[in-house]
């Protein structure tokens, strides 16, 4: 009983639960929001580039996707965080003018996410049949412009569950940018949790930083789900009828007789 | 900008002639063509026949560059189109694939308005008007709003063709366009490219449809191992081959 109560003394006190709560809702979950949205769409973009890049036939594209592609996914994300966050730091102070970690935040995400999100687009693209390329081709539209109108949009719509995971993965992601010495109202949520721990003494806002977390990953999930089971099923496709098909009302009567093959007709 | 009113399909107001010489291609050490010539007439339907990996598909890729052959050149109404804009070249020519290449993600409508809209910058209305013009003549303008996959094989086939035709080009190539479909709706397909032929439009099929080629082309080439081995009007190549195998081959499929 002892235990059980000093557990839920530690980490399931309702009162600093209570009190970390406005902070973390409002400044902490602002910000993971915005820190994962904002680089969720750069990623997308760069993403896109980098897929496209790394299919190409011409080498000079190809090599420096891979690279990147390699480095970004290869390394742990802590690390490339630290690197930019703190390596780069004079090149925002002196280019850039701000001493603000944020904007380093966000492009180390980025980096990151795109790396991810390039092979995932690849695949997608690489799975969309070579007729539809071909097709596009043939009626007049050349490589870049069948690329952009016809393969990628398919090839985005088959990976989407897994790009949707991968915007999961980001949200937890931003809690690493912790350590690159946010302000005070720059912080998200696990940073709040944390330095509320310390100041208290008591784990329960790391509870509430984890719930925190769930009430975005867990709906987020259970979209990936249902995305997958509509791409999976399809919208009710109707079986091929012959309504709409003026010819299919043909008799075989009036349609021409079959030509014997080898005889003259 | 003057806009060029379409032709419907069974105008013969825009076909050209179509001329093939000397072309060669090879992959690496894979002579896949070793100098075809092929002369098809304005007006006319030529069927190019033959065993598997004789080239014919490769040939018929070479007529609209889509393939681009290493020596040779391809003639469209008896004018050189080796320097011209690849892209420009193939909104003169359609092409229509074994496995209809529609775009799944459009609507029947839509795909055969696309390239009207994005290439030719047609406005909207007068994209779907003649789209749906085209799916008339294909006898499927009640599928319009419908998405490829809930049509038939031969509807998604003869959707195909509506797109190809509304780019209204002034050659069809045929790439074995019945042969991925279910024996009962091949008739619909090529009594649909007979008429086309009838009415005008200058055409390259490349089938194992014997029949079709007896009946509705002027000209039959017989290939195989990249070359053209013989080539002549459907009584000759059918009833007097003269080569062994062109001899072969018809003994084998007829």
């Amino acid at each position: 009983m002892d235990v059980l109560s000093r557990l839920v003394q530690n980490l399931l006190d309702l009162d600093y639960i209570a009190q970390v709560l406005p902070t973390m809702l409002g400044v902490g979950l602002v910000n993971t929001l915005y820190l994962s949205a904002v680089s969720a769409l750069f990623s997308i973009a760069a993403g896109v580039l980098l897929a496209v890049m790394g299919l190409s036939r011409r080498r000079i594209l190809r090599w420096p996707a891979r690279v990147y592609v390699d480095v970004f996914r290869g390394i742990p994300a802590i690390l490339a965080i630290v690197i930019i966050g703190q390596g780069l730091f004079w090149l925002a102070r002196d280019v850039f003018s701000t001493t603000s970690p944020y904007p380093l935040g966000i492009l180390a995400l980025t980096l990151i996410t795109s790396a991810y999100l390039a092979e995932i687009f690849r695949s997608g693209i690489q799975s969309v049949d070579k007729g539809q390329m071909e097709a596009s081709r043939a009626l007049g539209f050349g490589y870049g412009r069948a690329m952009l109108l016809v393969v990628i949009p398919q090839g985005l719509r088959r990976v989407l569950p897994a790009t949707v995971n991968q915007f999961i993965q980001l949200i937890k992601l931003s809690s690493l940018v912790f350590y690159l010495g946010l302000q005070a109202d720059q912080r998200e949520i696990f940073r709040i949790a944390q330095d509320f721990a310390s100041m208290t003494g008591n784990q329960s806002s790391l509870i509430a930083a984890a719930v925190c977390y769930l009430a975005i990953t867990v709906p987020l999930t259970h979209l990936v789900n249902w995305i997958d089971r509509r791409l999976r099923d399809g919208r009710r496709v109707a079986a091929p009828t012959d309504d709409g098909d003026d010819l299919a009302t043909t008799t075989p009567a009036t349609a021409p007789a079959a030509t014997p093959i080898g005889a003259r007709a | 900008m003057t806009t060029t009113v379409p032709a419907p399909a069974s105008s013969t107001t825009a076909s050209g002639s179509l001329t093939a010489r000397g072309i060669h291609l090879a992959y690496g050490d894979v002579k896949v063509l070793r100098g075809v010539d092929l002369h098809v007439a304005q007006g006319s339907a030529t069927c190019v026949i033959g065993p598997s990996g004789s080239g014919k598909s490769t040939l018929l890729r070479t007529l609209n560059r889509l393939i681009e052959p290493q020596q040779g050149e391809v003639l469209l109404d008896g004018r050189s189109v080796m320097a011209d804009d690849p892209d420009a070249l193939r909104r003169r020519v359609g092409m229509v694939f074994q496995h209809f290449n529609l775009f799944p993600h459009m609507t029947v409508l839509d795909n055969v308005t696309f390239a009207l809209r994005r290439l030719k910058r047609v406005p909207k209305d007068r994209a779907e008007d003649i789209g749906l013009r085209q799916l008339e003549h294909v006898g499927l303008r009640g599928k319009a709003p419908y998405r490829p996959s809930s049509l038939s094989g031969g509807q998604q086939q003869r959707v195909a063709i509506a797109r190809a035709l509304a780019m209204d080009p002034e050659v069809m190539l045929f790439d074995e366009v019945t042969s991925a479909l279910d024996p009962e709706l091949v008739k619909g397909v090529l009594r649909l490219m007979e008429d086309l032929s009838g009415g005008g439009m200058t055409m390259v099929v490349v089938t194992h449809e014997m029949g079709f080629a007896r009946h509705v082309a002027d000209q039959v080439v017989f290939m195989d191992g990249g070359v053209v081995v013989e080539s002549g009007t459907p009584d000759d190549v059918f009833d007097r081959p003269q080569s062994p195998r062109l001899q072969q081959f018809l003994s084998q499929v007829l």
